[in-house]
């Protein structure tokens, strides 16, 4: 692909996603990956895309809805590329686990699996493990899967509190060097300070964003 | 002159005493009575009881009712769940995908005791404040509780992609809006106050509004039998609020802390009753003085504004807010 055209891909894209237009915008990257491979497009096309979606959602230029679009563009495309051989071959290696769960007694799973669908575009393993899971559950996973970063989410004030057990149960195991605690959800978002009060060592307002923020906190870790 | 006095020559543009001021102060009534919010959200007596502790504290102009819009859902067969001090939250909802919309009925509104409690809690307050306060009854629009019955996640992807089950799950949620807020007016409720997020910038797109929510708004709001007061809970409404003053039966919007007066009105035009601004889920952390600077500065911004009701925007006043910080809003407002 010549830079113009890359360039003209995203621009298709960007205005397929807000527009709404999933089975159009999945079509495009589907018909891109026959000339360079799922590999390429994801990585040319529909990643700076998604970046691009996340920048202008954080400053509230665009609608639950259309991120909602995004995500599903995302899973589809996904989908499609895992069936092929060049998309395994590429990015079966080097593959980082992460560990997704809502905090106990947190049932609000929207913005958990948005994150997920991004993570997993991006390249990481994601290890879901849904709804109301406890702070011990969460520790055992990411030590069983070697997982660098928990990532916790949270929509209300009273469940998003039971994110400490997280902080604690890392640190009473003495493994706050190794794993780094991620936080979101909507409460992160209109009590900012919560991050800190929780013991977060990281939040992000939208799951487009999610996967820089993972990338950040890996630089974090000491080995 | 008496609240009601007060807040219906507001509405109706006639001169009054002072600005009429309500803040969202349901959940705040089992903090001023002790009672375990499970039991107050369930026990209409204990609701009556802790609105009387907020008249007795703060004498907000409007008083509401239980604004614990889970147990609307409750009646569709979605299951809630207490943590801490807060408002039930939707635990499992009634069905997840668009392809149980057909098995979904339309909830018995004289039997279920999530719908009697709402109802009667309603009716308690109205008698308790006959002639003097006004209750707004709380009631979620038929274009968002679909996000409580299926989950955010079930009602996004069906509005957006599957646009005739869309259709019917808001025809049924329509019917029961339209009976359930006729019983609450029925009730004794003054006004209904709907909360929309479904009509928001942040939710949903503009064409999303015009097209498929819009149009069930003013269908159904046509069928009430009073006032309704339109929230749309969101962080902003500007964009979209050309959109909706046109709506039937409609007294006032609420807006929010981001929304500026100013562009509210050139959209809205004169008649219409705004109801703001200040952030009611950031109040427990402000301080006495920074709610006052807020406060003062609203009431300066309106002061010459007569269909103007200053009200806290967005969710419930959090549990852990101290009264002082409630109390000053109160005393500048009385005092103005
Ligand atoms: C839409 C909305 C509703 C809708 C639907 C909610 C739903 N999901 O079921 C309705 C109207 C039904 C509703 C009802 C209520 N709501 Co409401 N609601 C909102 C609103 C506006 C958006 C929440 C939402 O669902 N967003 C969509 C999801 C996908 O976004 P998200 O969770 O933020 O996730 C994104 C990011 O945060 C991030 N992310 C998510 N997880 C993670 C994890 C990690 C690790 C990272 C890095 C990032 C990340 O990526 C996601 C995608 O971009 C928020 C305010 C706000 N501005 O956020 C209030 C809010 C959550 N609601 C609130 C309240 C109080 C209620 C009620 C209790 C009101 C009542 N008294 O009855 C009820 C409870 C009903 C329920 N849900 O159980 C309060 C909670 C306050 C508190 N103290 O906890 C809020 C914060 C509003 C406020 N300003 O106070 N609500």
């Amino acid at each position: 692909m010549t830079e113009a055209e890359i360039n003209e891909f995203r621009n298709s894209l960007t205005e397929l996603i807000i527009g709404a237009h999933r089975a159009d915008a999945v079509h495009l990257i589907d018909k891109i990956s026959e000339e360079t491979g799922y590999f390429v497009a994801i990585n040319e096309i529909l990643e700076p895309v998604l970046i691009e979606i996340g920048e202008m959602w954080s400053k509230e230029k665009l609608s639950l809805a259309q991120g909602y679009v995004a995500a599903k563009i995302t899973e589809d495309v996904l989908q499609n590329a895992l069936q092929t051989s060049d998309w395994q071959s590429k990015t079966t290696i080097n593959k980082i686990p992460v560990v997704l769960a809502n905090i106990e007694d947190d049932f609000h799973s929207l913005g958990r699996k948005m994150v997920a669908t991004f993570l997993q575009a991006s390249g990481w393993q994601v290890y879901d493990l849904g709804n109301d899971v406890t702070a011990a559950e969460m520790v055992d996973a990411a030590v069983q899967y070697q997982a660098p970063i928990i990532g916790v989410s949270a929509m209300m004030y009273t469940t998003a509190i039971n994110i400490r057990k997280v902080r604690e149960e890392i640190d009473s195991r003495n493994l706050q060097d190794k794993i780094k605690l991620a936080v979101g959800g909507a409460i992160f978002k209109v009590r900012p300070e919560l991050t800190a009060e929780v013991g977060g060592d990281g939040t992000s307002s939208n799951a487009t964003q999610v996967p820089a923020l993972f990338s950040e906190l890996l630089l974090t870790i000491k080995n | 002159m008496q609240s009601i006095e007060r807040v219906f020559g507001t509405i109706m543009g006639n001169p009054v005493d002072r600005t009429p001021f309500t803040l969202t102060t349901s959940l705040y009534g089992a903090k001023l009575t002790g009672y375990l919010v499970p039991e107050y959200y369930s026990d209409p007596e204990k609701y009556l009881k802790g609105q009387i502790a907020v008249v007795n504290e703060i004498e907000p102009d409007i008083l509401f009712s239980p604004f614990a819009i889970v147990k609307e859902a409750e009646s569709f067969g979605s299951v809630s769940i207490y943590s801490g001090n807060n408002p039930p939250n939707l635990k499992k909802p009634a069905i997840t995908d668009h392809s149980g919309i057909s098995s979904l009925q339309m909830p018995d509104l004289e039997n279920h005791p999530s719908l009697i409690y709402l109802i009667e809690s309603t009716r308690l307050l109205s008698e308790q404040y006959k002639g003097q306060i006004p209750v707004a009854a709380v009631c979620t629009s038929p274009t968002e509780l679909p996000a409580l019955i299926m989950g955010i996640e079930g009602w996004l992807e069906t509005l957006l992609f599957q646009p005739k089950e869309a259709s019917l799950i808001m025809e049924l949620t329509s019917r029961f809006f339209v009976q359930f807020a006729n019983a609450l007016l029925t009730a004794g409720a003054a006004c209904i106050v709907t909360l929309a997020n479904f009509s928001n910038p942040t939710i949903i797109t503009r064409k999303i509004a015009e097209e498929n929510t819009i149009p069930v708004l003013k269908e159904s709001y046509a069928q009430i039998n009073g006032p309704i007061i339109f929230h749309h809970g969101g962080p902003n409404i500007i964009p979209f609020l050309d959109l909706y003053p046109q709506l039937p039966n409609l007294a006032g919007v609420v807006i929010s802390p981001k929304d500026s007066f100013e562009e509210t009105r050139k959209i809205v035009g004169n008649n219409l009753t705004i109801f703001g601004n200040i952030n009611g889920p950031q109040l427990w952390k402000a301080t006495p003085k920074i709610i006052e600077k807020w406060t003062n500065n609203i009431i300066e911004n309106r002061k010459d504004d007569r269909h103007f009701i200053f009200a806290s925007s967005n969710a419930d006043i959090p549990f852990d807010t101290p009264l002082e910080n409630l109390k000053v809003i109160a005393n500048i407002i009385k005092n103005s």
